[in-house]
C-alpha cells in the first residue's frame, strides 16, 4: 500500500531524453564520491504535489514527503534492506509469552527543541494516529494495537498491548507513516522531531530546507544542509541535475537512466526489487476460478522479454511471488518458465480454447498498460486471446478490486507478511485476486504466532508454495527503483524503495 | 489680375488610357473655379495634379503653376480624419510645419474655417458632418495658403449641412483664397463658382463664367448635366390607395436610447412614400424595422394588413421576398469575391423562384444598362453607380410588394443619379425612400414623412408637405434645398 | 454609453459569469471518476480506508450541500480550506500567483513591444525582404508547439551548452533572473506571431487609409504618419489579441510551467484536479474567471481609447 504513483502527465516528455545530445560522454566514475567528506548542501528533485504536500509525518503520503519526514523524524523501527524490521529509535523489542504484550525500550534521543524522546510522545504518536475522527495512513497497521491497554513503564520503555498474538508485531512499529513526534504536537508549520536533519524553511510545492542535526543518536549526516525540491516531471528532475540544479533526482525512468548511463554527468543508482509487476486473476469466478487456465497463464508468459520490453532491462524476473529477496522469500521453489505446448494442453483441458478474456489495465502505476499489451502478445497462438482495455487511472484500483476478471498489477515493497495480510486472506481489505481458503488464513495464523525464526519461515514457505502453484498472481517482474545523482554525490544505497536506507540523506555527502 | 494657378495643356495617361487630355484654365486670389462632370471624366487627376500628386502607374504631363500655397479639403471628411486623434494633435502637428507661432496658427485658422475652439479637445466622430467638414477645411487653412482644391464637398450631406459647406467655403473665398472645386453637385457650383469647366473623358467640353456655362449650354452634354439636376417641384396630388405598408405606434431603442418614438406612417400599393429628415432623426432605424433588420422595436408593422414578424429570422420566406431592402453602400451590400451576376441571380433562385434565373438577371440587369461583360465582373470592377443599380435589380428580382431604398442616390454623380431615379420611378411596388435629398424626394414621393429626433413631425400627401410646410425641420430642409436652385454668389 | 457606465456594466455581467463557471466547474470535477478520497488513498487502496477518508474529509454529505457552504463562504472571501492538506485555498492561491504574475507580466513586457517593432517593420516593407523574413520566422515559431520548443531549448541551451538553467527548480524566479530566460522565449515565442501578424495587418490598412493619405497632403512628417497616425489605428485588433494572450499567461500556462518546474497556477491547477481537491480547483476557477472578465475589460476601455468611434457605436 506504499506509494507509487508516477505523475502520469506529460508521460512523453521520459522517452525523450536527449540521448543523442549528451550521450557522447565516457563512463569514468568520479573517485570523489567513493570518500565520505563532511558539508555541503544537497539538493534533492522528487515529484510532489503541491495540494498534497504537508509537513505533518502522519499525513505522509508522496515519496518526498516520506523521505522529508525520514529525514526530521524517526519511527520505532523501520525495514532493513530484506524488508524485515530492525529497531529505530526502539532500542530493543521483548515480546511476553503470549506474544501479546511487547515491551518496548527506547533509545537515548533527542528532539530537536532538545526534550528527550520518552514513552509518552510514543504513546501519544500512535493515539494520534488512531483517532477514530481521523484517517491516517498508519491507522490500519497500527489497530493492532490496544492502546487502552497499553503504558508507559517508565520514561523509555513503553508497553502495548496487542489484540492477538502477534510475532510480527515490529512490522507494524515500522509502518508507513508511524512517526513518532513531541506528545501534543498538532502544528506542523515549523515541525520539531527526532531525526538526521532540523527545520529550516518551508515553500509549499516548491522546497524545504532543512540542516544537520549534529546531536542525532546515529550520528550527525555529512551534509550540512539538505533541500528538497518539487519538479513534477521526470525530464525536468533530468535536467535539472543534468544542467547542476540538483544533485540529486528521484525517480527515473529506465530510459533516462540507459541514456546517461554512460555519460560523466550523471550517475545512475538502482535499487532491485523495489516494486513487484503483475497481473491478477480473480479466483471467484470464470474463467481463472479453474485452476489449470490459471496455470496456463503463467506459462504463456515470457518474462524474460517482459523485463526488456517493459522495464527497459532494468528489473528482474519474478516467480508470480511477492518480495524477491526479502525475509522469508521462497527462493527454493523453481523458477517458472515459458512452456507453449504444455500451455496450450492446459487450455484445451480447461475448454477454454477460444475463449477471449479482458485485460484491465491503466496508466494509474508505471509500466502497466506496456506490460499488457505485450503480455496479450505473448498470448497469441494459445487458443486463449487476451484483449487489453485501458480503464480510466483514477478510479483504477478500486474498480479492478470489484470488476473483472483480470488485472493489471503492481506494488511496491513491504513485508512478505504484511502483503499477505492485505492481499490474501479472506478478510483482507484488497483482495484483488479473491484468493480465500481457510486453511491458508490458518497458516497465516501459525506463522504469526510462531516464535522460533526457522519454523516461522518454514510457513511461510509452505504458504508460498500453495500461492505459486494455484494463486492468482501472475508476479512477472521487479522493477529497479533509479535514482539520479551528481557524480560526486556518495553513499546512496541500493535497498529497495520504501525501506529506510532509500532516499537515506543522512548517509549521503558530496565528494 | 495675376493668376495664382495657371494650368495649361495638362495630360495624364495610364498605360493606354488617357485621363486628362489638354485640360487648361487659369485662376486668379479670390476667385473659384468649378471642375465638373461625371465620375471618370478627370475632375479628380486634375484636382490631383494641382497637388503634384498622381495615383501610381499615372504619368502627368503640361505646365502647372500654383503661387503660394496650395491646401486640400478632401471628399468625405469622417474618412479623412484620423479617428484614433484628437483634433488638437493633429492641429499642433501642422502648425509645427509652418513659420510662427503654432497656437496663433491654429486660432486663425479655426477662426477664419469657423470651428470653435472647444472642439480641439474631440475625436472626429464626436463632430457633426457639418463640424467635420469645417474641421478639414481648418486644416488646410493652417499656414493660410493661396489656393485651395475642394474635392466633393458636399457629397453625401444632408440639405442643411450642404448650405452650410456653402457658406463656409464661400466666407474662405471672400477672405481672397482662390478655391478649385471638385464636384457634380451642380447647386454648390451655382452658389459658390465664378467660372466653370465642364470634363468630359478628360476633355474640356466647355468652359466660362458660371450663368453663362449652366444657364445658356452650348454643348448637348452640358445641357443634359445641368437636366439632370433634380429640382424640388411640387408634386400633383395622387388618389389615396389602400394602405399597403403601415407601422403604428413603432418605438425603437438602441440600447439605452429610444431613438423612434410612437411612429405611425402608412403608403398605399405602388405609392412612393419618402421618409425624410436630418442625419440621426432615426430615418434609417424606421427602414430597418420595416425590413426586419432592428428587432428591438414595439409596436407593430404591418404589411396588407397582417403584422410583420420583428425579426427576419422568424419571417417566412414569402414575407422575406415581399419586403426589399437597398442599401446605401451598395458596395459594401455585395460579397468581394463573387460576381456580381452571380450574387444578383442568386436572389431570384431564393426568392423570385425564377426557372432560368441567370437569363432573368441578365435581362433585368441588361435594361437598367449593365451588359454582360460588367456583371460577370466582381464587384471590384463596377463603379459606384453601377453597382447601385445591380443592387436595385437584385431586390426587385424578389418581386417585392414593398421595396426600402437607403439614400442610394447621395454619392453618385447628377447623370447616374438621373438614370437611377428614372427607374425608382418606373416601379410598380410600393416603395420607401429614405432620403434627406428634397430634390430628389419631390420627383418620386407620393406621401412624405418628415421625422425630427425620432417623431413624426409631419405627414401627408407630398404636395401638401412640400408645398406648405408646417414644421421647422421641413422648412428648414425645403428652404435650404430651394435656396440652392437660385443664384446665390459670394 | 460612457467608459465607465460601459465597465460598471461588464463588472456585474463578469460577477454572474464567475458564478456560472464556478458552477459548471464544480458539475465536472463532481463528473470525474474518483474523488479526493481515492485519490489521497494512492494505490491498491483499501476501500474502507477510502470511506474513512470520504467521512473525515466530510465528502459523504450531499455535493449540493457543499457547493452551496461554498458559495456562501466565497460571498464572505472566504474561498475554504483544501480538502487534502487542510491549508486554506486563499495560500495556495496566494503562493501559484506570484510566479504566474511574474511569468506573465515578464512575457507581456517582452512581447508586446517586440510584436509590435516587428509588426511595424514587416507592414513598411511590405513585401520586401525583411517583411519575409519577419514572417517566415513567426510563423516558423507558431507552428511549433510550445513544449517541443521548450524541449529543444533545455537540450541545447539548459544541458548541452550549459548556457542557462535547464529548470527554475527551487529558484527564486525574481533572485535568479537566468532562470526565466528559457520560459520566457516559449511563452513569447507563439503569441508573437499573432499579435506582430496584427499589427502588420492593421498597419498596412492605415497606410492606405484616408486619413493617412490626408495627413500627408496636410504635409506631416513620415515618422510622424507612422507612428502617431497610422500606429495607433494599427493596435486596436492588436490590444484584443494581447488580451487572449494575457488570460493565456495568466491561467498558468500548464505545459511551460510542468516543463521547467515553475510553480505556479497552472501546477497547483493540474495538482488540484489530479487530487479532486475541489475547494482549490474551484478557487482556482474564481480567480481564472475573475482575470478573464477584468483583462478583458481592460483591453476593451484600452481599445475605447484607440478606437473611440467603434467602442461608442457598439
Amino acid at each position: 500500500m506504499h506509494p507509487l504513483t508516477r505523475r502520469g502527465f506529460l508521460g512523453l516528455t521520459a522517452g525523450l531524453s536527449f540521448a543523442a545530445l549528451t550521450g557522447c560522454g565516457t563512463a569514468e566514475p568520479t573517485s570523489a564520491a567513493s570518500t565520505p567528506r563532511a558539508g555541503g548542501r544537497l539538493r534533492a528533485a522528487f515529484a510532489g504535489g503541491g495540494a498534497k504536500e504537508v509537513l505533518d509525518p502522519h499525513l505522509a503520503n508522496l515519496f518526498v514527503e516520506a523521505a522529508r519526514s525520514k529525514a526530521l523524524y524517526d519511527k520505532l523501527a523501520d525495514l532493513g534492506p530484506d524488508v524485515a524490521a530492525q529497531p529505530r529509535l526502539a532500542e530493543k523489542w521483548e515480546p511476553d509469552a503470549t506474544l501479546t504484550r511487547w515491551r518496548i525500550t527506547l533509545r537515548r534521543a533527542v528532539f530537536h527543541n532538545g526534550q528527550p524522546v520518552r514513552a509518552e510522545d510514543v504513546l501519544a504518536s500512535y493515539a494520534r494516529i488512531l483517532d477514530p475522527n481521523r484517517a491516517f495512513r498508519a491507522k490500519s497497521s497500527l489497530a493492532l494495537i490496544d492502546l487502552a491497554n497499553s503504558r508507559a513503564v517508565d520514561e523509555r520503555t513503553v508497553e502495548f498491548a496487542v489484540k492477538r498474538p502477534f510475532v510480527e508485531f515490529p512490522n507494524v512499529l515500522a509502518a508507513f507513516g508511524a512517526y513518532i513526534v513531541p506528545a501534543g504536537t498538532e502544528d506542523f508549520t515549523s515541525p520539531v522531531g527526532s531525526g538526521p536533519f532540523r527545520f529550516v524553511s518551508f515553500e509549499p510545492g516548491k522546497s524545504v530546507l532543512l540542516k544537520r542535526n549534529a546531536e542525532y543518536w546515529e550520528g550527525a549526516p555529512h551534509l550540512d544542509e539538505l533541500e528538497f525540491v518539487i519538479a513534477n516531471e521526470e525530464s525536468a528532475r533530468a535536467n535539472a541535475l543534468l544542467g547542476g540544479q540538483v544533485e540529486y533526482a528521484h525517480d527515473l525512468t529506465p530510459t533516462t537512466a540507459r541514456s546517461h548511463a554512460a555519460g560523466d554527468r550523471m550517475a545512475i543508482h538502482r535499487a532491485p526489487n523495489s516494486a513487484v509487476q503483475a497481473f491478477a486473476m480473480k479466483l471467484d469466478r470464470p474463467p481463472f476460478d479453474n485452476r489449470d487456465l490459471r496455470e496456463a497463464m503463467f506459462l504463456l508468459a515470457d518474462r524474460p522479454q517482459l523485463v526488456e520490453s517493459v522495464l527497459a532491462g532494468s528489473g528482474q524476473v519474478g516467480n508470480d511471488l511477492f518480495g524477491k529477496g526479502y525475509q522469508h522469500y521462497a527462493d527454493d521453489i523453481p523458477q517458472r518458465t515459458r512452456d507453449l505446448d504444455k500451455a496450450k494442453f492446459l487450455i484445451r483441458k480447461a475448454g477454454a480454447e477460444g475463449l477471449t478474456v479482458k485485460l484491465d489495465t491503466s496508466t494509474a502505476a508505471a509500466g502497466m498498460v506496456e506490460a499488457a499489451t505485450v503480455f496479450a502478445d505473448q498470448v497469441k497462438g494459445s487458443g486463449l486471446t487476451v484483449e487489453v482495455v485501458t480503464g480510466n487511472k483514477d478510479s483504477y484500483w478500486s474498480d479492478t478490486l470489484k470488476n473483472g476478471s483480470l488485472s493489471s498489477f503492481r506494488s511496491g515493497a513491504m513485508p512478505i507478511e504484511t502483503h499477505i495480510a492485505q492481499r490474501l486472506l479472506s478478510g483482507s481489505g484488497t483482495n484483488v485476486t479473491k484468493w480465500a481458503r481457510p486453511e491458508f488464513d490458518a497458516l497465516y495464523d501459525q506463522a504469526v504466532s510462531t516464535v522460533d525464526e526457522t519454523r516461522r519461515g518454514e510457513v511461510y514457505r509452505e504458504m508460498q508454495r500453495s500461492l505459486h502453484a494455484e494463486g492468482g498472481y501472475l508476479m512477472w517482474g521487479f522493477a529497479d527503483w533509479i535514482v539520479g545523482a551528481a557524480p560526486n554525490v556518495g553513499g546512496i544505497s541500493t535497498a529497495p524503495a520504501n525501506t529506510l536506507d532509500w532516499a537515506r540523506f543522512d548517509k549521503v555527502w558530496l565528494g | 489680375m495675376t493668376p495664382v494657378v495657371h494650368v495649361e495643356g495638362l495630360r495624364a495617361v495610364t498605360g493606354s488610357r488617357t485621363l486628362v487630355d489638354g485640360v487648361s484654365f487659369a485662376l486668379a486670389a479670390g476667385q473659384v473655379v468649378a471642375l465638373v462632370g461625371a465620375s471618370g471624366s478627370g475632375k479628380t487627376t486634375t484636382g490631383l495634379a494641382l497637388l503634384g500628386e498622381h495615383a501610381p502607374g499615372v504619368s502627368v504631363s503640361g505646365r502647372v503653376t500654383v503661387t503660394g500655397r496650395i491646401g486640400f479639403v478632401p471628399q468625405q471628411p469622417s474618412a479623412a480624419l484620423n479617428p484614433v486623434r484628437r483634433l488638437g494633435g493633429v492641429f499642433r502637428e501642422i502648425a509645427a510645419l509652418h513659420p510662427g507661432d503654432d497656437d496663433v496658427l491654429i486660432a486663425t485658422a479655426l477662426r477664419r474655417a469657423r470651428v470653435p475652439v472647444e472642439l480641439l479637445r474631440r475625436y472626429p466622430h464626436e463632430l457633426s458632418g457639418g463640424q467635420q467638414q469645417r474641421v478639414v477645411l481648418a486644416q488646410a487653412l493652417v499656414g493660410d495658403p493661396a489656393v485651395l482644391v475642394a474635392d466633393e464637398p458636399t457629397t453625401g450631406q444632408d440639405p442643411i449641412t450642404r448650405a452650410e459647406v456653402v457658406d463656409e467655403l464661400a466666407s474662405v473665398v471672400a477672405q481672397g483664397v482662390a478655391l478649385v472645386l471638385l464636384t457634380h453637385d451642380l447647386d454648390v457650383v451655382r452658389a459658390v463658382a465664378d467660372e466653370v469647366v465642364v470634363l468630359r473623358s478628360g476633355r474640356v467640353v466647355e468652359a466660362g463664367p458660371t450663368a453663362d456655362v449652366l444657364d445658356r449650354p452650348r454643348t448637348a452634354y452640358t445641357a443634359a448635366l445641368v437636366a439632370a439636376q433634380p429640382r424640388v417641384t411640387v408634386p400633383a396630388e395622387r388618389p389615396a390607395a389602400a394602405p399597403r405598408l403601415e407601422t403604428r405606434s413603432v418605438t425603437a431603442r438602441h440600447r439605452a436610447t429610444t431613438v423612434l418614438h410612437d411612429v405611425d406612417v402608412r403608403v398605399g400599393a405602388g405609392e412612393c412614400l419618402a421618409v425624410v429628415g436630418r442625419s440621426g432623426s432615426g430615418k434609417t432605424t424606421l427602414a430597418r424595422c420595416v425590413a426586419g433588420l432592428h428587432a428591438g422595436f414595439a409596436g407593430e408593422v404591418l404589411l396588407d394588413g397582417r403584422p410583420l414578424p420583428r425579426s427576419l429570422r422568424r419571417r417566412s420566406r414569402a414575407e422575406l421576398a415581399a419586403v426589399q431592402y437597398v442599401f446605401q453602400d451598395a458596395r459594401a451590400s455585395f460579397d468581394a469575391y463573387r460576381t456580381v451576376l452571380d450574387q444578383v441571380s442568386r436572389t431570384a433562385v431564393r426568392l423570385g423562384g425564377a426557372a432560368d434565373p441567370r437569363a432573368e438577371a441578365l435581362a433585368r440587369l441588361a435594361a437598367v444598362g449593365l451588359d454582360e461583360a460588367t456583371v460577370t465582373r466582381r464587384p471590384a470592377g463596377l463603379s459606384g453607380g453601377e453597382l447601385q443599380r445591380a443592387a436595385l435589380v437584385r431586390a426587385l428580382l424578389a418581386r417585392p410588394d414593398v421595396l426600402v431604398c437607403d439614400e442610394i442616390t447621395s454619392g453618385l454623380d447628377t447623370l447616374t443619379q438621373a438614370s437611377l431615379l428614372d427607374q425608382l420611378a418606373a416601379l410598380t411596388c410600393t416603395v420607401v425612400l429614405i432620403s434627406h435629398d428634397l430634390a430628389v424626394v419631390a420627383r418620386l414621393a407620393d406621401r412624405v414623412a418628415v421625422l425630427h429626433r425620432g417623431r413624426v413631425v409631419e405627414h401627408g400627401p407630398a404636395g401638401e408637405v412640400l408645398g406648405s410646410p408646417t414644421h421647422p425641420v421641413t422648412v428648414g430642409l425645403l428652404g435650404r434645398s430651394m435656396e440652392g436652385t437660385e443664384e446665390r454668389k459670394a | 454609453m460612457s467608459p465607465r457606465r460601459y465597465a460598471a456594466r461588464r463588472l456585474a455581467l463578469g460577477l454572474v459569469q464567475v458564478l456560472a463557471v464556478v458552477t459548471v466547474v464544480f458539475l465536472l470535477v463532481q463528473a470525474l471518476p474518483g474523488d479526493a478520497a481515492v485519490a489521497l488513498a494512492g494505490d491498491n487502496p483499501d476501500p474502507r480506508r477510502i470511506e474513512q477518508i470520504r467521512v473525515t474529509m466530510g465528502l459523504d454529505r450531499p455535493p449540493l450541500e457543499r457547493f452551496g457552504e461554498w458559495v456562501l463562504g466565497l460571498a464572505r472571501g472566504d474561498f475554504g480550506v483544501s480538502l487534502i492538506s487542510g491549508r486554506p485555498v486563499v495560500e495556495f492561491l496566494h503562493d501559484g500567483l506570484g510566479p504566474t504574475l511574474v511569468l506573465a507580466a515578464l512575457a507581456l513586457v517582452l512581447l508586446v513591444p517586440l510584436s509590435v517593432v516587428l509588426g511595424v517593420l514587416a507592414a513598411l516593407r511590405e513585401g520586401g525582404p525583411v517583411d519575409r523574413v519577419v514572417t517566415t520566422v513567426t510563423v516558423g515559431l507558431h507552428s511549433i508547439p510550445e513544449f517541443a520548443l521548450a524541449v529543444v531549448l533545455i537540450a541545447v541551451f539548459g544541458v548541452q551548452l550549459r548556457w542557462l538553467p535547464p529548470t527554475a527548480v527551487g529558484a527564486d524566479l525574481l533572485g535568479q533572473p537566468a532562470v526565466l530566460v528559457l520560459p520566457l522565449v516559449v511563452l513569447v515565442a507563439r503569441p508573437l506571431c499573432s499579435i506582430s501578424r496584427l499589427v502588420r495587418a492593421g498597419m498596412i490598412d492605415a497606410l492606405a487609409s484616408d486619413h493617412v493619405r490626408h495627413a500627408r497632403r496636410l504635409g506631416i512628417g513620415v515618422t510622424r504618419i507612422r507612428f502617431a497616425h497610422a500606429l495607433p489605428n494599427a493596435l486596436a485588433p492588436a490590444v484584443q489579441q494581447v488580451a487572449r494572450t494575457t488570460d493565456w499567461l495568466l491561467g498558468g500556462v500548464i505545459v511551460v510551467e510542468a516543463v521547467f518546474v515553475v510553480p505556479g497556477l497552472g501546477t497547483i491547477l493540474v495538482d488540484a484536479v489530479a487530487g479532486r481537491d475541489l475547494p482549490v480547483v474551484q478557487g482556482l476557477a474564481v480567480v481564472f474567471a475573475v482575470t478573464t472578465v477584468v483583462v478583458n475589460l481592460v483591453a476593451d476601455l484600452l481599445a475605447f481609447r484607440l478606437a473611440p468611434r467603434s467602442v461608442a457605436i457598439a
